[in-house]
């Protein structure tokens, strides 16, 4: 039995061999030519299934089958999107063109988006870790069915009321465009980092501050949009190949920033006045937040690289404690937001600051709480054990 | 002075394993066997290796036909520098956390090779 398996998985590399570069075929035959000297059975069978994992990874067949079901996924949203936009909204609704303009440019951005994710700078390419991946893809994959669940408000929304898009305005609509993309490229392009190559005797700081000021200003003209892009903008560099950001972080954010949003969904299902769900939107949620977020804080702190000086070692603890309670915070906003629950868009914008607090103080208590050292591990390719 | 002395631990292993018979042209399965990797890890670190023109490949002449790697000139020289880096760096580790004493030892048994 294992004999025959050997030879159909022979075969099989064989055959799979081709969906290499012709530069990389040789390896393959390599480790077909090698499988004769493992024992026959079982080991050359796993031989030659490792021989076939390592075309997997180098034709790259797992991420042609996801890039693949995720450009159908995205057209598939798109279309959805599109069709709910010039169907669901009746004719006299006085925000059905307003809703429209901004689908348009919402595709044509999504559209733009894998050009500027792949491309290597501050946005791309993704990161190896398998976190990166999931973090940026289900972010992107949430702000897309949170844009959905908007323009599906025109459903439910009186026909002649303008409670939220209002009615189309071209100078708003425009200026409000142009006031985003100035902010995205002065982030982008004269961000601190433009502003040290140029003048290399200027203050990052100010160029931080501008950015800030300009951010704001695009806030209160279009709060929704500013908040999307520049949540599109942080996932892209904190999951990008250059991020500071470890995968440690990356993956402990979320899913205390889940477990947050869990939680707080819980407590605004229970029955409320007005006034105890304002509080609970505007107290309680973001003390959930931090609270939540410090775990996250602590383990992003405990896995950050060590360094010599124990006060960089510090600063680089803390660093990681605010990033992962960053993405807690940003995701426990987004998570609520995504599931239409109350106290979401204002979670997206408090949720990161009480994240960002819970981290900090997380990695605090991990730097007062080192971890004691494991029995034994690699450690720059030196396999150290304390036996 | 090589550019990049610190590698994972699979490609240190695998550089490691090169480097104690630096004559010798080397078979695949010979050196899973030593470093205990799997197929699917080894050959992805010898194809990077192989790129940074660290390891050289070639195909014996005889039958059966078997790929051999060798590490190149420069292979040698970084293969040397991730030693010393990684002695000086274990040797740090252990200063660090100096109870208990750490013992060092390098590279891995491979699976299979009593403890």
């Amino acid at each position: 039995m294992t004999e025959f398996l050997s030879s159909a998985l022979a075969a099989i590399l064989r055959g799979a061999a081709r969906a290499l570069p012709a530069e990389r075929r040789q390896w393959a035959e390599a480790i077909g030519a090698e499988a004769a000297s493992a024992p026959p059975g079982r080991p050359q069978a796993e031989w030659l299934a490792g021989g076939l994992w390592l075309i997997a990874k180098e034709a790259n067949v797992v991420r042609r089958i996801g890039y693949g079901i995720g450009i159908v996924a995205v057209g598939a949203v798109v279309s959805w999107v599109l069709w709910l936009s010039f169907r669901a909204a009746p004719a006299a609704d006085v925000e059905a063109t307003t809703d429209r303009a901004r689908v348009l440019v919402g595709v044509s951005a999504m559209l733009v988006l894998p050009w500027v994710g792949r491309r290597r700078g501050l946005f791309g390419p993704v990161g190896d870790s398998l976190a990166a991946r999931l973090v940026r893809i289900s972010t992107l994959a949430a702000l897309c069915a949170v844009g959905i669940w908007l323009v599906g408000l025109d459903r439910r929304s009186n026909v002649n009321s303008v409670v939220g898009s209002g009615h189309f305005n071209w100078l708003q609509e425009a200026g409000g465009l142009a006031l985003i993309c100035a902010i995205l490229m002065f982030t982008v392009l004269a961000g601190p980092r433009g502003v040290q190559a140029r003048w290399p005797q200027a203050d990052p700081a100010m160029a931080w501050m501008i950015t800030a000021m300009a951010a704001m200003v695009a806030f209160f003209v279009a709060p929704f949009q500013t908040v999307a892009v520049g949540y599109v903008a942080a996932v892209l560099a904190a999951t990008a190949r250059r991020s500071p950001v470890i995968p440690a972080a990356l993956a402990a954010g979320p899913l205390c920033g889940l477990a947050a949003g869990s939680a707080i969904f819980g407590i605004t299902a229970i029955n409320m006045s007005e006034s105890t769900g304002m509080f609970v939107a505007l107290i309680v949620a973001p003390l959930v937040t931090g609270t939540l977020a410090a775990p996250a804080g602590a383990v992003a702190a405990w896995r950050a690289a060590a360094i010599e000086d124990p006060r960089e070692f510090r600063f680089a603890q803390d660093k990681q404690g605010m990033l992962a309670g960053l993405a807690a915070g940003a995701t426990t906003g987004l998570f609520l937001m995504t599931i239409a629950s109350f106290p979401g868009m204002l979670l997206m914008i408090t949720g990161p600051v009480a994240g960002l607090l819970g981290g900090v103080t997380g990695a605090t208590f991990a730097a007062r709480h080192p971890r004691a050292p494991r029995s034994g591990s690699f450690q720059a390719g030196v396999y150290t054990s304390s036996s | 002075m090589p550019a990049r002395i610190r590698f994972s631990a699979q490609t240190f292993a695998v550089l490691a394993a090169l480097a104690g018979q630096p004559a010798a042209w080397r078979h695949g399965y010979d050196l899973a066997r030593e470093t205990g990797l799997r197929p699917g890890t080894l050959y992805s670190i010898l194809i990077r290796l192989s790129d940074q023109q660290l390891v050289g490949a070639r195909w014996t002449d005889g039958e059966p036909r078997r790929h051999q790697y060798q590490l190149t000139p420069s292979g040698r020289a970084v293969a040397a520098a991730a030693s010393a880096d990684s002695a000086r760096r274990a040797a740090q580790t252990a200063g660090r956390h100096s109870a208990p004493l750490r013992r060092i030892a390098t590279p891995r048994p491979a699976a299979g090779e009593g403890s």
